[in-house]
């Protein structure tokens, strides 16, 4: 009986990654290199790498292009864009390899987003693909949050994703992601996760934000304690 | 006969100083005839050589002297009384002539003349027997010598008059050498001993003097020149005078020159033109004169001269009512000015005016043409105040004509040699050319251009022009004020009509601006750019520009009134230079330094951001668009260029 429960739990939960993996298949990004540790369902992942709903005029707010699942959320990003940032470069362009529609966003330019909270807390796990070269780095930083380890020796990632070099070039041209995760702790006010740029600004190809709500402690009791007893009947079946 | 002038006595009051002592006299009172004032006589002692003279300072032509001489015994009684006397009177020169009348010798029994010189033998000749019946007692004995000239000889006669008051003489003539040399001196005493004593006493001279000369006249040679002309009246004259009435003006005798009584005219020079000159001509016999009337002569007129009496129209063609006519810039009159002119016109080059010809000119212009038209030459004379005429003077030729039309003057144009997009002449040269042609047939006379409100001035013919073409330079610099100016030609032919051209007007803009610049890592070599410099903001001047080592020199001419200039290139940002000034228009404005006109900009909007990233990406490894420094590629070096200024802005325009 418990054998058949834990099927079908198993089951239901393929079926869920399945369905949430068909859901988020619609919408896929080579910047995307990075899974949070935790499952994206029920958790929420906002996709801007199109940038295509735009809305008004600098400073620009911006849908995210997916949010899965779908329905899981609802999440905009405030790009501003400082002069002489060329703004959004839609299509392709020299220079900036197979990456389409991305921000020039000037020297102190930034994209400011917000997603839905949880006053349980919340984590961040937070990729973005930026070129360097000419531009500048992003930072990204989230107020009230402490950036947390993705693993014991890992603080943050950085990883080239496409080359954009020439014959010729003094430094390297290429666009590269990085990750950052981040914890917003229960009963913190979340106002936003912040992309910004120094003088060199950034050229910044899309921000893909991964966002869990923290578990409640009592869950994670119940779950120490169901753990303890499913446990505790394995060894007794066992035996 | 005239009557003799007593020229002066002489009765010894005294002395004897009114004589020059040759071997001397005495005064002595011994012996007084006393006819004359004076107490005294002239004493010569027994055995003495005595002899004096009283001289003239001009000879005499006529003379007569008289003398009283005292014979101890009254004349010559042989065997009973008589002295023996060597004592005459005399007239002489000084020595060439003597004519002597007196004793010749001791214990003669004569009284004897002698002539030396004018034809005389010199030889004592007896002519009169001393008185032979003498009582022996002292008698004076009178002297007389009397020169009468002819008109070219004269005679002289010699008398006594003895004690017994018979009177006896002798007539000599006196040959034409006599007027060479005339009477100087009356002597007494022949200079050598007499026996007895001897006085003289009661001496006169007299003569005649001169009939006024007739026929003074004085006829004008020259400018300077009068001759004084005159005939003698009588023959009682050794010389003539011309004077001014006080003070002589032809040679003085016995100067070089002086006027003899053969003497009928003198010229006289060194006087001024056209003056009046009054001579009086004096014929003198010794001290007596007698002068003409009062004769008065104007010198000729200057000659007409162009220039110094006469003002004259420069030879050409003239209409008739455009002829200017002459004037006399000394005005008429006398004293080195003209009296009158007179003219004549005439068609001959080798005419003349002479005395009797032409119309007078006495005043104002001269303004009478010919009748007809035609080419005529102007003789003219001038004329004293005598109204004799000098010389015969020719202007001209001079065709006159009846041209009442004006030059036309047609297709003015104005060439600027540097000529701005809107059509302003700029700093340099600037022509202005017309065609000019005479149509009334007196042909041009002047063609004269005068910019702006200035005055006008001539606009000379054009070199390698139509013989109708006349072109005026003018070089616009600094100096020129911006903005419209005018050109206004004017045209006179020799009929004197004139013709204006309306103002041909065209704008000057002098300014220009200038400096250097350079673009941020250009290549050192050779390289033309494209530099679209922005004046005030808003006027755009593409200049291309060769840089070498990064640098050119610009000059951007036709540009207004400057406040600011920035400068840029299709490979950078737009660099603004604000503050200029400059009074007279030129600018300068450096792009270097701080102001180097900086790359990066490579798609025009004058900031460096990702779009220029993108295209110098795109060019990579070729030369254009994204060819910063100029090297004919695409690189790093333009790549770190742009770096340098990525998010740079330009400066606005």
């Amino acid at each position: 009986m418990v054998r058949t429960l834990l099927k079908s739990a198993i089951l239901a939960g393929l079926i869920v990654v399945v369905v949430c993996g068909v859901a988020l298949a619609q919408y896929s990004s080579a910047n995307d290199i990075w899974y949070p540790w935790w499952d994206r369902t029920p958790n929420v992942t906002y996709y801007w790498d199109d940038w295509t709903s735009i809305v008004g005029s600098n400073p620009y707010a911006v849908a995210p292009d997916v949010i899965g699942p779908s329905g899981g959320g609802t999440g905009s990003a405030v790009v501003k864009v400082e002069e002489p940032g060329a703004s959004l470069m839609e299509g392709v362009w020299d220079g900036f390899g197979t990456k389409t529609n991305f921000w020039d966003l000037g020297p102190g330019g930034s994209i400011n987003i917000d997603v839905d909270t949880n006053a349980q807390g919340m984590l961040f796990w937070v990729q973005v693909t930026y070129h360097d070269g000419m531009a500048g780095t992003p930072t990204v930083n989230v107020a009230n949050a402490q950036q947390l380890n993705i693993s014991r020796n890992v603080f943050e990632l950085r990883q080239v994703v496409e080359s954009t070099g020439l014959p010729g070039d003094s430094e390297a041209q290429q666009w590269v992601t990085y990750m950052s995760l981040w914890r917003l702790d229960p009963g913190a006010v979340f106002s936003g996760i912040d992309i910004s740029t120094g003088d060199g600004g950034a050229v910044i190809d899309s921000v893909i934000v991964d966002a869990r709500v923290l578990p409640e402690p009592t869950a994670v009791v119940l779950a120490v304690f169901g753990n303890c007893a499913l446990f505790a009947f394995r060894r007794y079946r066992r035996k | 006969m005239a009557a003799y002038t007593t020229v002066w006595t002489e009765g010894f009051n005294g002395d004897l100083s009114n004589w020059t002592q040759s071997t001397a006299f005495t005064y002595s009172t011994t012996q007084n005839h006393n006819a004359y004032t004076g107490a005294g006589a002239a004493y010569c002692a027994a055995g003495a050589s005595s002899q004096m003279y009283r001289s003239f300072a001009r000879p005499f032509a006529d003379a007569h002297a008289t003398a009283y001489f005292w014979d101890y015994k009254g004349g010559y009684k042989s065997g009973v009384c008589g002295g023996g006397f060597r004592q005459a009177l005399s007239l002489r020169n000084a020595a060439s002539v003597i004519l002597d009348n007196g004793i010749s010798q001791n214990g003669a029994t004569s009284y004897t003349w002698r002539q030396v010189g004018a034809g005389g033998s010199g030889v004592n000749t007896a002519y009169a027997t001393r008185n032979p019946n003498t009582s022996c007692n002292p008698a004076w004995i009178l002297y007389e010598i009397t020169v009468t000239p002819g008109a070219t000889t004269a005679t002289w006669t010699a008398s006594v008059t003895d004690g017994a008051g018979t009177t006896t003489s002798a007539a000599q003539t006196l040959s034409s050498t006599f007027f060479s040399y005339g009477i100087e001196r009356v002597t007494l005493g022949l200079g050598t001993s007499s026996t007895p004593e001897s006085y003289w006493d009661d001496i006169k001279f007299e003569a005649t003097a001169p009939a006024s000369p007739t026929g003074a006249s004085g006829t004008a040679n020259s400018t300077s020149q009068i001759t004084w002309s005159w005939t003698r009246a009588d023959n009682n004259v050794f010389g003539f005078d011309v004077t001014d009435g006080s003070t002589a003006k032809a040679p003085a005798y016995p100067n070089s020159g002086w006027l003899t009584r053969a003497a009928t005219s003198w010229a006289e020079t060194g006087l001024a033109a056209n003056t009046n000159y009054t001579r009086y001509v004096v014929a003198w016999n010794g001290s007596l004169t007698a002068a003409s009337g009062a004769v008065s002569r104007y010198t000729l007129a200057d000659a007409p001269t162009a220039g110094t009496n006469v003002t004259a129209p420069a030879s050409g063609t003239y209409t008739f009512a455009a002829w200017p006519g002459l004037t006399n810039p000394q005005s008429f009159g006398t004293g080195n000015k003209v009296s009158k002119f007179k003219y004549k016109w005439s068609a001959s080059g080798s005419d003349s005016i002479v005395e009797g010809e032409g119309t007078d000119w006495s005043g104002g212009t001269m303004t009478a043409v010919p009748g007809t038209a035609g080419t005529y030459y102007l003789y003219m004379r001038s004329y004293n105040g005598n109204a004799v005429g000098n010389g015969s003077t020719k202007f001209g030729p001079y065709t006159l004509v009846s041209d009442a039309t004006p030059p036309t003057i047609a297709n003015i144009t104005v060439n600027p040699e540097n000529v701005g997009s809107t059509g302003n002449c700029l700093k340099g040269k600037l022509w202005v050319d017309a065609e000019v042609t005479d149509v009334g047939g007196s042909g041009l006379s002047t063609v004269e251009i005068k910019l702006d409100s200035g005055e006008f001035e001539t606009m000379p013919a054009k070199v390698g022009g139509n013989p109708e073409d006349y072109e005026k330079e003018y070089v616009i610099d600094a100096s020129w004020t911006n903005g419209p100016h005018s050109v206004t030609i004017k045209a006179s032919d020799g009929a004197a009509n004139t013709a204006t051209a309306d103002p041909v007007s065209f704008n000057v803009n002098k300014n220009q601006v200038s400096g250097a610049i350079g673009l941020q890592g250009l290549t050192a070599a050779p390289k033309y750019r494209d530099v679209a410099f922005v004046l005030n903001g808003s006027t755009t001047k593409v200049v291309n520009l060769g840089f070498l080592n990064g640098m050119a020199a610009y000059s951007i001419v036709d540009v207004p009134d400057l406040t600011t200039i920035s400068a840029k290139t299709a490979w950078s940002l737009r660099r603004l230079i604000t503050g200029l000034s400059a009074s007279d228009g030129q600018y300068v404005a450096d792009f270097t330094g701080n102001k180097v006109v900086l790359g990066g900009d490579l798609n025009g909007d004058n900031v460096v951001n990702a779009l220029d990233y993108s295209i110098l990406r795109g060019a990579w490894g070729s030369g254009g668009a994204g060819d910063i420094n100029g090297d004919g590629y695409t690189d790093n070096g333009d790549y770190l260029i742009m770096k340098s200024n990525w998010y740079g802005k330009g400066d606005a325009q």
